[in-house]
């Protein structure tokens, strides 16, 4: 009982939470807090029962609920589904973590406190939907719906930018949604579209739509000669689909919206942007593009493979270039994301080139990469922005010139830094270094050359860090930083556990490894047969 | 039940007859009669449609089939008989067309609880408009169709030109006279149909070419039969489409729209429009389909250039009502294209739910529940109202309905646009598909900035504090914007309801004209 229904508690908690936080709206400000609070760690409360009774040796969904939704006369019906595998647990835990911390690094935040936590609540809820729904339609409804609390967060408690940021994003990843719509229902009219019908709207069908699409593709390399062997629809569709995901990871180049919102949003959203929500966009790419469109990105491989490394690099240099460290946290955001990428289309090549090596173990090794570097860079970035976030609320400045020799004013806050800054550039014993390591240990064997330029990036990301590290705990103490104090308990609070799974990830990986194992192994065995058994 | 639905007709006029012959004082008599008249009609819609479903038999019921005018003289020498039914019938179609009238009036209703110029004509007129667009969804005789059809254009005039605001008298006459010559060009393209078919009748239209379609589709006509076929489907359809804001006869819509009164402005883009897209699709597409076959593509055009220019001309407005006005044309471009694949007639159906149901929403709210209140509707003055904070209400419910109107999943217009893709795609319309897709941007793009800038704009404490509150919102504006909320939502997470309801308008050998072209 309590398996089928945990799911849909995790969905709508949040989302009750929210109307109860607006009801409380004339209360005071510590009472708003405390229910909001509350709910939050009940939600986590929640995930970590998920994975205290998740069985790491089964593959496929747990936990599940379907409940027949809509009856159309003619076609299958449609479910709602819920369900979670290795994936699915890593990134719930993930937005069950990341949430209670942002409400607690809320603390300053002034106007509308009711308002406020309503819409971080009410992303929550829409967050753990896209993550545990496995439908369409209803994910879709999840994807789309989740814009309109950012839109508000950002746009009402932002900065003097905000407005125009939360413009700019609303509209940009709604974009990426349209194609995403018309590329998914596009399928319909493929191959895939005319063997499974409406079954494919199920994501746990999206490898045999594949093997259709496949089975397609192969009627018409014997008609022609081209290396682009399936008919271009497909193609197109494939490019609508990835869109979507696309711009909400970013991939370059459509990451244009993301440092403006990064930066001007305030610290806990950016928090939960970085550390939720542009995993929704990675969590895309694994559950729908990779399995659907698997050919399709082999054969784009080298394209795509170079945008990602593009990303890498120019999002290092470009995170170099920043004086605004908000600015350098969201590009650097990008950078790690990219890595991601990276793995992901590294994980499609098992088809040309690679294939006689049966790259089993690389595929294995990056796609747990990738799903620890989801985890892991939630929660860096999360503390990175949170920190950052403790200076400009401080100081009101977040220049790269404006700080300077914090370290004998405020020794825990550098300690804690620094921490971040190294599991962040992937030091060793870190969760940083592990994931980045099993990303490009299965890149080289399936793409060498990108593994030579993801390292280089890795190298520039070190020397930002560095940098930044330099330039505001070292030297002589700017004047205006005389009254910086040190981190007071309540902001520590935060870190710790942020800090804690940080190490505790790098030097204990299998902690999130275990659990996502079932799922890196069949996903693997989908990859090298095509998803024909 | 179904017997009753034609009394959503008789009970109309009723209404507006005994509202004529009332005293002009009982003004609380003309309000409760209203409401109760269009809400008797929802319910008996409601009701209608639960049989309807429960049947289980789509197709056309007969409710009433008595001969009308007959002219026995005109077929002394001529091969068909003049002959007139007074033929009402419903299907699932027609049934989601009369629910939506009737939510959709009751809701104007409740917006026009403030009116007390000249209450009595003003709700006779309107029951009498709203008896018309119900006679026109039920009526399957041509003659009795462009009867009710006039019946429902006139009243509008009036209501714009005596209750409108802002160049009333313009609108009111611009309405009007496109309204006249749309229904010019429909009603010639019908005598001609009775020339080619001898019978009104749209049902024995429909068997007569479906027993000939072998004659019609299967071989080569001369050019000079093509070229006169094409000539009478264009006429008919663009003397619909004038009415539903097909581009570029749009012209009068937001003109219109700006004028009117707000529940003539909610019944004008919620129904009247429908009007005329019912028109294309059950008269215009139905009855010339040979016509219809070489038109489709240029047609199709024009409906996404409708869509797309609607949606960058809302972008730029600076009058709150007329980015709404301009959304209505780019929807109804939408219900448009989904008529012209065929395919997608019930993603079209949808749409105009859909639309109805969200127009009225928001017209209500600029027109009832801000301009009323602020007296402009100047997005340059209602940025500095910061109007967020002083009417949470209609804020939230603006969100809502711009949500729902950009097509968030979750809300009425999602299915409906998801369909029409659908369709779009599967006729193999892929760059037809992909700029409706952009136009979902344009949409975003054009409701997002009218709600920052009506309402989300100014909204921070000012120096001189000389607000004024202004009157909150009233219990019947709360009601009726709620209802309609309400039908959006359930609409959008239950598609199915509607979707399964609406049956087939277009005939059979519609689609065999439409496969013609490929």
């Amino acid at each position: 009982m309590i398996e089928n229904w945990i799911l849909t508690t995790l969905i709508f908690a949040p989302w009750v939470g929210a109307f109860l936080v607006m009801e409380l709206h004339r209360k005071s400000p510590r009472i708003i807090r405390g229910v909001a609070f509350a709910i939050g760690i009940f939600c986590l409360a929640c995930s970590l029962w998920l994975v205290a009774n998740f069985e790491t040796d089964i593959p496929g969904l747990q936990f599940n609920q379907s409940i027949p939704w809509l009856h159309f006369g003619l076609h299958r019906d449609l479910y709602y589904h819920v369900g979670v595998d290795g994936l699915g647990l890593i990134v719930v835990v993930l937005t069950a973590l990341i949430f209670p911390i942002a409400q607690l690094a809320s603390g300053k935040i002034g106007k509308n406190i009711a308002a406020y936590h309503a819409l971080l609540l009410l992303l929550q809820g829409c967050a753990f939907g896209v993550f545990v729904i496995q439908d369409f339609f209803l994910w879709f409804l999840f994807w789309e719906i989740s814009l309109f609390p950012s839109y508000f967060l950002i746009r009402e408690w932002g900065g003097p930018g905000g407005r125009k940021a939360a413009f700019q994003f609303f509209l940009y990843t709604l974009a990426g949604s349209a194609f995403l719509l018309l590329g998914y229902i596009g399928l319909l009219f493929t191959s895939a579209g005319a063997q499974l019908g409406w079954d494919i709207f199920d994501f746990q069908n999206l490898s045999r739509a594949a093997a259709a699409l496949n089975f397609e593709a192969h009627f018409s390399i014997e008609s022609s000669l081209g290396t682009f062997h399936a008919s271009p629809l497909i193609y197109w569709l494939m490019l609508g689909v990835m869109a979507g995901f696309a711009v909400k990871v970013p991939l370059f180049p459509f990451h244009t919206w993301l440092p403006d919102t990064y930066a001007e949003a305030p610290a806990p959203v950016s928090m939960v942007l970085t550390g939720v929500l542009s995993k929704m966009g990675v969590y895309g790419f694994l559950r729908i593009a990779l399995p659907l469109f698997h050919w399709e990105i082999c054969d784009l491989a080298n394209i795509l493979l170079g945008l990602a490394v593009a990303g890498a690099i120019f999002s290092a240099a470009a995170a170099l270039a920043q004086q605004d460290l908000k600015r350098m946290a969201a590009y650097l955001s990008i950078n790690h994301l990219s890595y991601c990428l990276i793995g992901i289309f590294a994980c499609a090549i098992t088809l040309s080139s690679a294939r006689h090596l049966l790259p089993y173990a690389a595929i294995s090794s990056a796609l747990g990469g990738v799903i620890l570097q989801i985890f892991s860079h939630g929660i860096t970035a999360a503390a990175l922005f949170y920190l950052i976030g403790i200076l400009e609320e401080r100081t009101g400045k977040r220049g790269l010139e404006d700080f300077g020799g914090l370290r004998a004013q405020a020794p825990v806050f550098t300690a804690a830094f620094c921490l971040i800054s190294f599991a962040s550039l992937g030091l060793p014993g870190m969760s940083g270094f592990i994931a980045e390591f099993l990303i490009l240990k299965g890149s080289f064997v399936l793409a060498p050359m990108v593994t030579v330029g993801a390292s280089v990036a890795v190298f520039i990301g070190a020397v930002v860090l560095i940098r930044v590290m330099k330039a505001v705990f070292h030297g002589p103490l700017n004047e205006s930083l005389a009254g910086f104090h040190d981190l007071t308990s309540a902001e520590i609070i935060p870190l710790i556990p942020l800090i804690v799974l940080t190490l505790g990830i790098g030097i204990w990986p299998r902690l999130v490894l275990d659990l996502a194992n079932p799922f890196c192994k069949t996903f693997t065995d989908i990859l090298i047969t095509g998803g024909v058994k | 039940m179904m017997s009753l639905i034609p009394w959503t007709i008789y009970l109309c006029f009723a209404g507006a007859a005994i509202l004529f012959l009332s005293r002009a004082d009982m003004v609380k008599f003309h309000r409760w009669l209203a409401l109760s008249v269009t809400v008797l009609c929802t319910v008996i819609a409601l009701l209608g449609a639960n049989d309807y479903s429960t049947i289980g038999d789509h197709g056309v019921i007969t409710l009433t089939r008595v001969s009308w005018i007959s002219l026995p003289w005109l077929s002394e020498h001529n091969p068909h008989s003049f002959e007139i039914h007074y033929f009402l019938a419903v299907d699932g179609t027609s049934l989601i067309l009369i629910l939506l009238t009737g939510i959709v009036a009751t809701a104007g209703v409740l917006f026009s609880w403030n009116i007390t110029q000249r209450t009595k004509e003003f709700f006779a007129l309107y029951l009498l408009l709203i008896g018309g667009v119900f006679g026109v969804f039920m009526s399957f005789d041509l003659f009795l169709f462009m009867v009710f059809y006039e019946i429902a254009i006139i009243p509008k005039y009036f209501l714009i030109a005596i209750w409108g605001s802002t160049n009333r008298h313009y609108g009111a006459m611009q309405l009007a006279l496109y309204s006249f010559v749309g229904s010019a060009l429909a009603l010639a393209g019908i005598l001609a149909s009775w020339a080619l078919y001898g019978t009104f009748d749209l049902l024995e239209i429909a068997r007569n070419i479906s027993a000939n379609s072998h004659l019609l589709f299967d071989r080569p006509h001369s050019d000079i039969v093509m070229t006169v076929s094409i000539l009478l489907f264009l006429c008919t359809f663009i003397g619909f489409g004038i009415l539903a804001g097909m581009w570029p006869f749009h012209t009068w819509a937001p003109v219109g729209h700006v004028a009117a009164p707000t529940a003539a402005s909610m019944l004008l883009a919620g129904v009247v429009m429908k009007l005329g897209a019912y028109g294309c699709l059950r008269v215009a597409m139905n009855i010339f389909p040979l016509g219809l076959s070489s038109c489709l593509v240029p047609l199709c055009w024009l409906a996404i250039i409708g869509i797309i220019v609607g949606a960058i001309t809302a972008l730029v407005q600076e009058d709150f009502k007329f980015v709404i006005g301009y959304s209505s044309v780019s929807h109804m471009g939408w219900v448009l294209l989904g008529c012209l694949t065929v395919v997608g007639q019930g993603g079209a159906i949808f749409q105009m739910f859909s639309h109805g149901i969200l127009a009225g929403l928001m017209f209500a709210i600029v027109g009832r529940m801000v301009y009323e209140r602020t007296h402009t509707r100047d997005l340059k003055v209602l940025e500095t109202i910061g109007l967020a904070k002083k009417l949470p209400f209609a804020a939230a419910c603006f969100v809502i309905a711009a949500a729902a109107s950009m097509g968030m999943p979750g809300f009425s217009g999602f299915p409906a646009e998801v369909s029409i893709l659908c369709a779009t795609l599967n006729v193999g319309w892929l760059g037809f598909a992909v700029a409706a897709a952009v136009s979902i941007i344009f949409a975003a793009a054009y409701m997002l900035r009218a709600t920052q800038r009506a309402f989300y704009s100014g909204i921070e404490p000012k120096p001189h504090d000389d607000d004024h509150p202004l009157p909150p919102i009233t219990c019947p504006e709360k009601v009726g914007a709620c209802m309609l909320i309400a039908v959006s939502l359930i609409v959008g997470l239950r598609p199915d309801l509607l979707m399964n309801l609406a049956t087939p308008v277009l005939q059979p050998y519609v689609l065999t004209a439409s496969h013609l072209l490929k």
